[in-house]
């Protein structure tokens, strides 16, 4: 039998992983002053990894993975650059399984159960029937909805249930209806914003809380939803209020009609109640001391246990994105321990901005970036500098720039959620660019503000 | 759809039924919450069963909706990436349904189904 490996395709992966490494290796051989032989290498890791996350010859995943073998080989031998004994390579490795991936598997297993027993269909109807029936209050309805469910479930997987939704009210609607446009946006962008809201949301934030863990600083979940709640609420509200000008309705009455999904069965109560009951560990784990991530465990258990979920549920439950905050958090290792991170920061002229300035500057810089590349991705590279910079406080800094990295609304690449929305083909790039663009910078300044004047 | 690993590997096979040989099928879906959906094969000719495929993905014609259904349960944190799956999709589908029924007629697998099924993709296998 005949397999064609090398097919165009492949030649286009290898060519840019190709141009990676060289870029790597390059950095390495630059004589920077005050830079160790390990933090140069670990400056090449570290190119590499930005390139291959931007260009993304290949997924995400399999950067992490690329990162861990170029960390070990390059740092990690005995005796080595690092200094490590023939085990001490497996720093690395840890933090694959760190409390925070643990925690977000909790989630993706906790996401799976209510879609799979069509819970996320019955919450998403429960809060829509009751906005009523104008234009603006269907429209907040639906940005609500898309909100708290990408709390607790994939931004991706709120978008594409709240479209289905949607896409039956719009299509009632005039072609000319401008609204139109306000309500097929407005669900990507708040499923964005929702997914600030939680540590499970969306991955930077499981990001920052592992590299804050990893500098010895706790982040309950409760913490961070004191954080990050007030900020989701005040952009879903400043979003609403932009949709609702760009867009402004022609129409009075939108009717919602709904299927009846008909009683709910034993098992999706069932669901409800152990997802209810995660939910208030979590955020009761400063109370009852038993950590969130070991709480996270707890649906896996028992849903897998009683066989509520199969074994394909298991395989299907997003390993990539676990494996790309892994390699972040495994890049922020190496960036410490070889000096990497103090060097960066001490190149980086903050000492006259403030605190403030300093926050904004961050903001709009994973702003920027995360409107072209995933914001996992910045997240990765992002988030191992920021914490290190005296200026701020590292869980400040963490969440600041976490948050920051899931508010790019402008372009359909900048978030899966987008991208969905703009497959509808109802409105045009240029709608996407300008709405999400006046949120995005509108975000900025109120992240930087709020977590400046609160915490 | 990414033909370019498979070239030189492709082929159909038309279903037929084991009992009288007829082309001719009615799919029977079962449904149950919380497992799932199978489809039950039956042949139009003679009613006998001719096999049961458990559905893992499911594309109607209105493929923009079929790929939300199927995206409720995506998590996926590459923009990039999920634009090339949402542009892709419908165009994607509707090739792959013309490129098939050209390959019925021209490189039919003469094999019977659970002969390709377990030779070559033994996975596939319940």
């Amino acid at each position: 039998m005949k397999f064609e490996i090398v097919t165009p395709r492949n030649t286009r992966r290898i060519l840019v992983f190709a141009i990676a490494l060289l870029a790597g290796f390059i950095m390495t051989r630059l004589q920077l002053e005050g830079l160790t032989d390990a933090g140069r290498l670990t400056l090449g890791i570290f190119t590499t990894a930005a390139v291959l996350w931007i260009l993304e010859p290949f997924p995400l995943y399999v950067t992490s993975f690329v990162i861990v073998i170029l960390e070990v080989v390059l740092l990690g031998r005995p005796g080595g650059p690092l200094g490590l004994s023939s085990t001490g390579y497996s720093i690395f490795l840890h933090p694959f399984f760190d409390s925070v991936i643990v925690l977000l598997l909790g989630g993706f297993v906790m996401a799976t159960a209510l879609k799979r027993y069509g819970l996320d269909q019955r919450i998403s109807r429960a809060i829509l029937s009751r906005t009523g029936t104008g234009p603006r209050r269907v429209l907040l309805g639906m940005m609500v909805t898309s909100a708290f469910l990408s709390m607790w479930l994939s931004n991706t997987a709120t978008t594409a249930l709240m479209i289905a939704v949607a896409i039956p009210i719009v299509s009632a609607m005039e072609p000319g209806e401008p609204f139109r446009k306000a309500i097929i946006l407005g669900i990507p962008f708040a499923s964005n914003i929702g997914g600030m809201g939680t540590p499970i949301g969306t991955p930077p934030n499981a990001i920052a809380i592992g590299i804050l863990a990893q500098m010895g600083l706790r982040l309950s979940f409760i913490e961070w939803m004191f954080r990050s709640v007030p900020i989701v609420i005040v952009l879903l509200i400043v979003s609403w209020l932009i949709l609702c000008r760009m867009f402004p309705p022609r129409i009075e009455h939108i009717d919602l009609h709904f299927k009846d999904q008909g009683a709910m069965g034993r098992k999706p109560k069932f669901i409800l109640v152990v997802f209810a009951c995660v939910v208030a560990l979590w955020l009761t784990s400063g109370w009852h001391g038993i950590p969130s991530a070991i709480v996270s465990l707890m649906p896996l258990v028992v849903l897998f246990g009683l066989r509520l979920l199969r074994d394909d549920d298991l395989q299907d439950l997003g390993w990539g994105i676990l494996f790309v905050v892994g390699g972040g958090m495994s890049l922020g290792i190496a960036m410490r321990e070889s000096g990497l991170t103090e060097w960066i920061v001490g190149l980086l002229p903050f000492q006259s901005m403030g605190t403030l300035g300093v926050l904004i500057v961050f903001a709009v810089v994973a702003a920027v970036m995360t409107s072209f590349i995933s914001n996992s991705a910045t997240a990765n590279l992002l988030l191992p500098i920021v914490v290190g910079v005296s200026a701020l406080e590292p869980t400040t800094a963490a969440v600041a720039v976490a948050i920051a990295a899931s508010a790019a609304m402008v372009l359909p690449v900048s978030t899966p959620p987008n991208a969905i929305a703009y497959g509808s083909g109802l409105f045009k790039v240029r709608d996407m660019a300008l709405a999400g663009g006046m949120i995005t910078v509108v975000s900025m300044p109120v992240i930087a503000m709020f977590i400046y004047l609160f915490f | 759809m990414d033909r370019d690993d498979s070239q030189g590997q492709e082929r159909a096979r038309l279903e037929h039924c084991p009992e009288c040989g007829s082309v001719e099928m009615r799919n029977n879906l079962y449904f149950c919450r919380g497992q799932r959906i199978r489809v039950y094969v039956q042949c139009i000719r003679c009613g006998e069963f001719v096999t049961r495929y458990t559905l893992r993905g499911y594309t109607s014609n209105k493929s923009y909706e079929s790929l939300l259904r199927g995206l409720r349960d995506t998590r996926l944190t590459s923009g990039k990436r999920m634009l090339r799956i949402v542009e892709g999709f419908g165009k994607s589908v509707a090739e792959e349904y013309r490129h098939v029924l050209e390959l019925v007629k021209t490189k039919q697998d003469d094999r019977r189904i659970e002969e390709i099924i377990e030779g070559d993709y033994p996975d596939s296998l319940e």
